[in-house]
């Protein structure tokens, strides 16, 4: 059997594959269909410190190759997660990763302190990057500076390693990763759905209550690819790849160019099974090529 | 106030890819597709449904989500029915499936109607495709004593599908409306509910489902009349289970999901938007 396992700076999983955060929800939503136990490990659906509402409905939509969501981060609050939540989790023995995010500086801090204060958690996401969200007109993840000030905070919060999540949708994604690197970032993923919008041509309005959303699926594959390869053959820490992968195949092409962890995202809804069937996929490709360790393929691009 | 148990969602749902038995052209714009299972889901309630996932490469990249129209009145569900218009690329995939192909499918989802408190009568308001979930609730009830009536609304007569099956249901009483006047009263299906007050000798429950305006006036008279009433609510969904947020409708308690709340909900619980 070829090695599977990975590590994300000290994290060891069991395989790279794990769910990409808001569409796997907080495991339970899926337990009845997979075994939770399989995964790399499980990304938690967004937190805040206070619960959020989200956006308007409709809140998604189908397009070629891919679909729009406008969420808007809704989701149940740290106590809730803390309370109700973390604990089904906890019951699985792979890693949970909590995706969080804040809406100024200080709540990127403060999130990390009391989700530290947690039992069990065993690294945080925090996201810089979700296109449907301005505060104050600002994406957090969208300058080296801002990135740097953020990822600096956080890592004196806490103790648990931090993986930064980025947005494609900048000037220069490398010197933004660097920033998250130069400042103790563990590891980053790349990367969140990209901003897009689809309208009705009847009405002649926006599809999303939200106006626009951000795009995912087999669509941004090739941006995102792009974007872990630029920054993985750069950086030193690693890369959770993420963008439209729906098959084992999808999720070699990320490891080749250097991610050492994929995130399944919006493979999930047509395909329950999908992040299972990944993992037996990558583990039949590794055989079948007489490849020992996975390690052998991660950043094994040829130029 | 009525003791209504919600039937809640077991953790029955399964996965499991499905055969097309039959496929039928029902008027010039709807099908049927009837499912056999390989093995069986755990019982159904009406107004529950199902995300169907297509073999086709990727061409969708979502399920698509429909109520359960029919289905082997059992504890154990082998086949099942549903019924859908061609709107996009997913339902014009479907309208062309050959029998015998295999669909994957995700059920049973949601939540089903509560059933009707003991002596009641139960007035059940579909419009257009609304009837999906509505016909499956008439069969389960179609050897109860239950008064029931039919108020069936639709753009034209080819719009009013499964008619013939409807009328079969013995003591059921059916009213029609098409907006262009071809059958029944012109006009729209809550244009029926005038003729309905004054029938109300006795304790009755409101079911409907189908467009947003509709809905919203059927909850308006509800309200005013104090009938308990209870809608199935249609949203594009992607999970199908409560993970991604997607199908959110607004509520008085918040924003909920239709695929894990409802999609049947109480009416006096929705929050309607503006221009619907």
């Amino acid at each position: 059997m070829a090695r599977l396992k990975v590590k994300l700076g000290n994290l060891e999983l069991q395989n790279p594959v794990m769910p990409a955060a808001g569409t796997f929800g907080y495991g339970e939503e899926y337990s009845p269909l997979i075994d939770i136990g399989k995964l790399g490990a499980v990304v938690t659906k967004g937190i805040s410190l206070l619960p959020k509402a989200g956006n308007p409905p409709p809140r998604i939509c189908e397009t070629r190759g891919g679909m729009l969501n406008s969420i808007g981060l809704q989701n149940v609050g740290f106590d809730v997660f803390a309370k109700e939540k973390l604990p089904f989790l906890l019951s699985f023995k792979v890693p949970i990763i909590v995706n969080y995010f804040g809406n100024t500086m200080s709540e990127y801090a403060e999130g990390a302190r009391r989700l530290s204060a947690l039992e069990g958690i065993a690294a945080l996401e925090a996201n810089l990057s979700c296109p449907n969200i301005k505060e104050g007109g600002i994406y957090f993840g969208c300058e080296p500076r801002t990135v740097a000030k953020i990822t600096n905070i956080i890592k004196k919060s806490t103790s648990l390693p931090i993986i930064v999540k980025l947005s494609s949708n900048v000037s220069d994604i490398y010197k933004i990763s660097m920033a998250a690197e130069g400042e103790g970032a563990d590891a980053i993923s790349l990367i969140n759905s990209v901003p897009g919008m689809v309208i009705d041509l009847e009405t002649r309005r926006p599809l999303l209550g939200g106006i626009t959303g951000g795009l995912s699926g087999p669509a941004i594959k090739p941006i995102a690819l792009k974007a872990v390869w630029e920054v993985s053959s750069r950086t030193k820490i690693p890369i959770i790849g993420i963008g439209g992968i729906v098959d084992y195949r999808d999720a070699l092409e990320f490891l080749v160019v250097g991610a050492t962890a994929v995130q399944v995202g919006t493979g999930n809804f047509k395909n329950p099974r999908a992040m299972l069937e990944i993992i037996e996929g990558i583990e039949m490709f590794l055989e079948q090529r007489g490849i020992q360790d996975i390690g052998e393929i991660i950043g094994s691009l040829e130029l | 106030m009525i003791d209504h148990v919600i039937k809640k969602a077991m953790d029955n749902v399964v996965f499991l890819k499905g055969e097309i038995r039959e496929r039928k052209k029902i008027g010039v714009l709807y099908h049927r597709l009837k499912i056999f299972l390989p093995q069986p889901i755990n019982s159904i309630t009406p107004g529950q449904f199902t995300m169907v996932m297509l073999d086709d490469g990727g061409e969708t990249v979502l399920p698509r989500p429909f109520s359960f129209h029919n289905f082997e009145a059992d504890n154990k569900v082998y086949w099942f029915d549903i019924i859908f218009k061609v709107v996009g690329i997913g339902t014009e995939r479907m309208a062309k499936l050959p029998v015998g192909s295999s669909v994957k499918i995700l059920a049973p989802l949601g939540n089903g109607f509560p059933e009707p408190p003991p002596h009641s009568k139960i007035l059940l308001i579909a419009g257009g495709m609304g009837i999906a979930p509505l016909f499956a609730l008439i069969m389960s009830l179609k050897t109860s004593t239950i008064p029931l009536w039919l108020l069936y609304g639709a753009k034209s007569q080819s719009d009013l599908i499964c008619l013939a099956e409807l009328f079969k249901v013995e003591g059921i009483t059916i009213k029609i409306a098409t907006e262009d006047g071809t059958k029944g009263r012109k006009g729209l299906v809550t244009d029926l509910l005038e003729e309905q007050s004054d029938e109300d000798t006795g304790q009755i429950v409101i079911y409907a489902c189908g467009p947003e305006p509709m809905l919203k006036t059927v909850t308006e008279f509800a309200a005013s009349n104090k009938i308990p009433c209870w809608l199935s609510l249609e949203k594009r969904m992607a999970c199908g289970l409560g993970a991604c947020l997607g199908c959110a409708v607004k509520t008085k308690s918040g924003y909920q999901r239709v695929c894990k709340e409802g999609p049947i909900f109480e009416a006096q619980e929705i929050v309607w938007e503006e221009d619907g």
